[in-house]
């Protein structure tokens, strides 16, 4: 009796198409479904890796703080010297350019025009300073004229932070 | 057909009409990805900013403990004691309630010559603690300093917090004692304005800033009474800070202590606080009110009205001194008089 019951349901194939289509397309969309979610998952991902990269930049950008220990201008060799350290709490403080001005901008140094010395060199030389440490830049201004008076000297940093004091010529 | 489907109802209908299924996982999909997205967005956005928020708060406390370095450097000499050496000895005082680092000194020479020369030298395990003073004496070399001439020095100190601190050659100057009046008797000394915390500081240091930090805070004033005859200070004295929208009141208490459990004496009326002419006396605020002489009113918990936020809040303090004379015991006299202000700050 049973054996007959599937015997008939073997030889009715009314409907079979609709089955085959309905799996078709179920399966269909969750391969659709699995794909669009991972790369939602990885877009995600990515944008979870720039933001924290972003938060980070601020945060160092935050903790960044340069403290000027004296600024010497040389009437003599008409030299700049700028006495730097790092106060901050965080490393790596990288100096990017240094203006001089008075009123008005007087001259810029981009960070190939000077060099950042140490007054305790590390035993690795880096180009930048760490936290606590101190350091030097000599600017050479003999190509300006500086009269007797107030200046200003403006560190940028590569975190683009700025930092500034005054000196007397 | 519509006869058999008719009978079917609940899962077995949702079984049998099989159209629209691929539609459910889709959506089923689609919600996945809504919630995969959104949650992971808000919950990361959200520990970032908590992560920056603390970044900040971290800045700010490094702000508010640079500005509140105060150190004096005086009575500093410089010897020359041979060709291109100089000694420079002075003493430090660390009149803050932080301990500060003394991390390179510098000293600049010049005379009428013209000669002008100047170095640094690194110091290394000069700290300070609070309130505390030390001698400091370094050997230095600046280029060109002969022996026998004269110089002219200029020097001065980094902290590791980044102040630049002056060496002084004169002495520390002595306070000036700076009277706070109004119309009334009592007057207050504008250096005066001092408290104490459970742990630090436990001997009255001033109070331009506050940290909210602080546990179990009392503040503390010098009153100088300029009648001519003796007052009695009341119980109802007090001290008001005026923030945005709230007024902490600190209540005049007998005496405070900040071993064990800190606890307050009440003032009591009965046996008050008794100022003679022209005499001065340093009067103690920590009581919540006058029904509660015993209750810290800055206790465990901040004061209603100071803010648990970072930033820093700027205070007005006000003064309230009841009292009566002794000539007429009856006669109440309440006095107000502003003279501080002080910053709250984490």
């Amino acid at each position: 009796m049973k054996l007959r019951k599937v015997a008939k349901l073997f030889r009715d194939r009314g409907g079979v198409s609709a089955v085959i289509s309905n799996v078709i397309l179920v399966g269909a969309v969750i391969a659709v479904g699995f794909g669009v979610m991972t790369w939602t998952y990885s877009q995600s991902s990515l944008y979870q890796a720039q933001y924290r990269e972003s938060v980070s930049s601020d945060i160092d950008k935050l903790r960044e703080r340069v403290s000027f220990e004296y600024v010497f201008y040389n009437n003599n060799t008409k030299s700049l010297s700028v006495y730097l350290m790092n106060s901050g709490k965080v490393d790596n403080v990288n100096f990017t350019t240094v203006y001089i001005s008075s009123s008005s901008p007087i001259v810029t140094f981009t960070s190939d025009q000077f060099q950042l010395k140490f007054l305790n060199p590390p035993q690795q030389p880096t180009p930048d300073l760490d936290m606590g440490q101190e350091g030097y830049i000599l600017l050479d201004l003999s190509s300006v004229t500086l009269p007797p008076g107030k200046y200003t000297v403006k560190v940028e940093t590569r975190r683009s932070s700025y930092f500034e004091s005054i000196f007397w010529a | 057909m519509r006869a058999y489907f008719g009978h079917k109802t609940g899962l077995s209908k949702f079984r049998a009409e099989r159209k629209g299924f691929s539609s459910i996982v889709g959506a089923i999909f689609m919600v996945l990805i809504v919630w995969i997205l959104a949650s992971g967005y808000f919950i990361y956005t959200l520990s970032q900013n908590t992560v920056y928020n603390d970044a900040i708060r971290e800045k700010n406390l490094l702000e508010s403990n640079v500005l509140s370095e105060n150190v004096q450097v005086t009575n500093a000499t410089y010897v020359v004691n041979g060709n291109d050496k100089v000694n420079v000895s002075t003493s430090i005082t660390n009149i803050g309630s932080l301990s500060v680092q003394f991390t390179t000194l510098w000293v600049y020479a010049s005379n009428s010559t013209p000669y002008t020369g100047y170095n640094c030298t690194q110091l290394s395990n000069v700290n300070v603690q609070g309130g505390a003073t030390i001698p400091l004496s370094v050997n230095m070399t600046i280029q060109g300093l002969r022996l026998g001439s004269a110089y002219s020095f200029a020097s001065w100190l980094i902290t590791g917090r980044g102040n630049v601190v002056p060496v002084e050659i004169a002495p520390p100057p002595e306070p000036e004692h700076l009277p706070i009046s109004a119309a009334g008797f009592c007057s207050l000394d504008w250096f005066y304005l001092k408290y104490t915390a459970r742990y630090n500081p436990t001997t009255p240091s001033d109070a331009a800033i506050i940290s909210k930090a602080c546990r179990y805070v009392a503040l503390y004033i010098n009153v100088t009474n300029n009648g001519d005859e003796a007052m009695t200070i009341k119980s109802t004295s007090l001290i008001m800070l005026l923030i945005e929208w709230q007024e902490p009141l600190f209540y005049i208490v007998t005496s405070l202590s900040y071993s064990g459990t800190p606890t307050i004496t009440a003032y009591n009326d009965g046996n008050p606080i008794i100022i003679d002419s022209h005499q001065s006396r340093i009067l103690t605020f920590a009581a919540k009110s006058t029904a509660q002489p015993t209750t810290w009113a800055w206790g465990y918990s901040l004061p209603v009205g100071i803010s648990s936020g970072s930033t820093p809040e700027g205070s007005i303090v006000m003064t309230a001194l009841v009292y009566s004379m002794e000539s007429e015991p009856t006669k109440i006299y309440a006095q107000s008089l502003s003279f501080r202000a002080l910053v709250l700050t984490y």
